[in-house]
């Protein structure tokens, strides 16, 4: 049985894109044949984001207007060849793309491989609801900020309300540090508002911009950033496996920062 | 950071840093996204030139990289079409015209599963596609004329005939 997934966050800009590349390629690695379908029509970023920018010969809307069949939009990620993406037009015009649209496709998509992963546009309207039409689970990925924590409690029960119940919360860009001075809210204080099931956690971590600046998703690095390990992480308890949460813990502080601190009077 | 990666920074010797990188990546997107071409029009432009390929050489057509370069003065398009044979001999017209439209064999775009499988998800896809089409015809039909315009291409057509 395949699963169709929504990655979905209300707000933009909270790591959606970067969560599905990373979970697709990280699904793909522990042997499951996955396709990413970037429903982020108009502003495709999702190929950007996979390094696959300049192998993209048809997209969706192609398929949806019956230029191309359907195997020939998708492009095989090379590196991961249990990886495919359906990319986004960068146009939306022509044909209007419907929910049914949408559902039509991932469907016959889930019939060929066991992952469908879809990648949300933000905001709540139209595009949000072609991206869940055919979704049979989601996961909401947020930031311990406040407007996205709101957005994704809006989101939450805009899928309900659309019929998908099984939502799994990422909790994305956590920094210890600024957790343990209670700068920034908790794991926990974020849980405890949305009462969603966790399924990751990822650190604010350099190595994501680096990654993007490559076009090389964290999971593929042959030595593991912190993020990396927690998108992997993440992969492997989709798969029903039980991992347990990578601590996050503040780096301790150096010498000379300490000395700093001190200084300031505000150790 | 291993010690290979200590002695590059050392040194300076650094052959590509991913800053470097993405701007290079940004570069080509945004000779795309600016130019005047519009992405339809290069869509179709990439496709032609396939075809055009085509004719003489059999591409690999999943490691086809066509895209614009932008320098200062000019914009450019470059395009890297790995061949994968020489023809010998000229296809006939008809199979140009087919060359892209239809599935050929060792495509090998899902070269993993069997061509069979997606040929199979190829017809699915268009099944499920026709039956919305028709769904759609449907819905339009009844529409009287004085009714407010709508934006469903199917309807403006019906009004029309």
């Amino acid at each position: 049985m395949s699963r169709i997934i929504v990655v979905t966050s209300g707000k933009g800009g909270v790591g959606k894109t970067t969560s599905s590349a990373n979970l697709g390629m990280a699904i793909a690695k522990l042997g499951r044949k996955v396709v990413l379908v970037d429903a982020d029509f108009g502003l495709r970023n999702l190929d950007l984001l996979l390094g696959l920018e300049n192998r993209i010969v048809y997209t969706a809307l192609d398929v949806i207007a019956r230029e191309c069949k359907l195997d020939q939009a998708l492009v095989k990620d090379k590196r991961q060849p249990n990886l495919s993406l359906l990319a986004a037009p960068q146009t939306r015009n022509k044909t209007a793309i419907t929910a049914a649209h949408m559902k039509a496709l991932v469907e016959v998509l889930s019939r060929y491989f066991d992952y469908v992963l879809i990648d949300c546009p933000a905001g709540i309207e139209s595009g949000f609801q072609n991206a869940i039409a055919g979704a049979k689970e989601a996961i909401i990925v947020t930031t311990p900020e406040i407007s996205a924590v709101r957005d994704a409690d809006r989101v939450v029960g805009l899928l309900e309300a659309n019929r998908i119940t099984d939502i799994k919360l990422i909790l994305n860009r956590i920094r210890p540090s600024m957790v343990k001075n209670n700068d920034m809210m908790s794991v926990e204080d974020v849980l405890d508002i949305l009462s969603v099931k966790l399924i990751g956690v990822i650190p604010d971590d350099e190595q994501v911009i680096v990654s993007t600046n490559k076009g090389e998703p964290l999971v593929l690095s042959d030595k593991p950033s912190l993020a990396g390990t927690a998108y992997t992480n993440v992969a492997k308890r989709l798969e029903g496996k039980e991992v347990e949460f990578l601590k996050l813990e503040a780096p301790p502080k150096g010498i000379f920062a300490r000395l700093l601190s001190w200084i300031s009077g505000n150790s | 950071m291993n010690l290979s990666m200590l002695l590059d920074r050392l040194f300076q010797r650094q052959n590509i840093t991913s800053g470097t990188q993405v701007k290079q990546r940004l570069k080509f997107i945004l000779a795309h996204d600016r130019s005047a071409i519009e992405p339809q029009v290069f869509d179709n432009m990439r496709h032609e030139i396939m075809r055009v390929v085509s004719k003489y050489v059999e591409l690999d057509e999943g490691s086809l990289d066509i895209r614009l370069e932008c320098d200062k003065r000019m914009t450019a398009l470059i395009a890297n079409l790995p061949i994968r044979m020489v023809r010998e001999e000229l296809p006939n017209l008809v199979d140009l015209v087919t060359l892209f439209d239809e599935p050929s064999v060792g495509r090998g775009l899902i070269s993993e599963q069997p061509d069979s499988l997606a040929l199979e998800m190829d017809q699915f896809a268009e099944e499920a596609l026709d039956a919305i089409a028709a769904k759609e015809k449907l819905k339009a039909r009844p529409k009287s004329i004085t009714e407010k315009p709508n934006f469903d291409d199917t309807g403006i057509a019906e009004r029309n005939t």
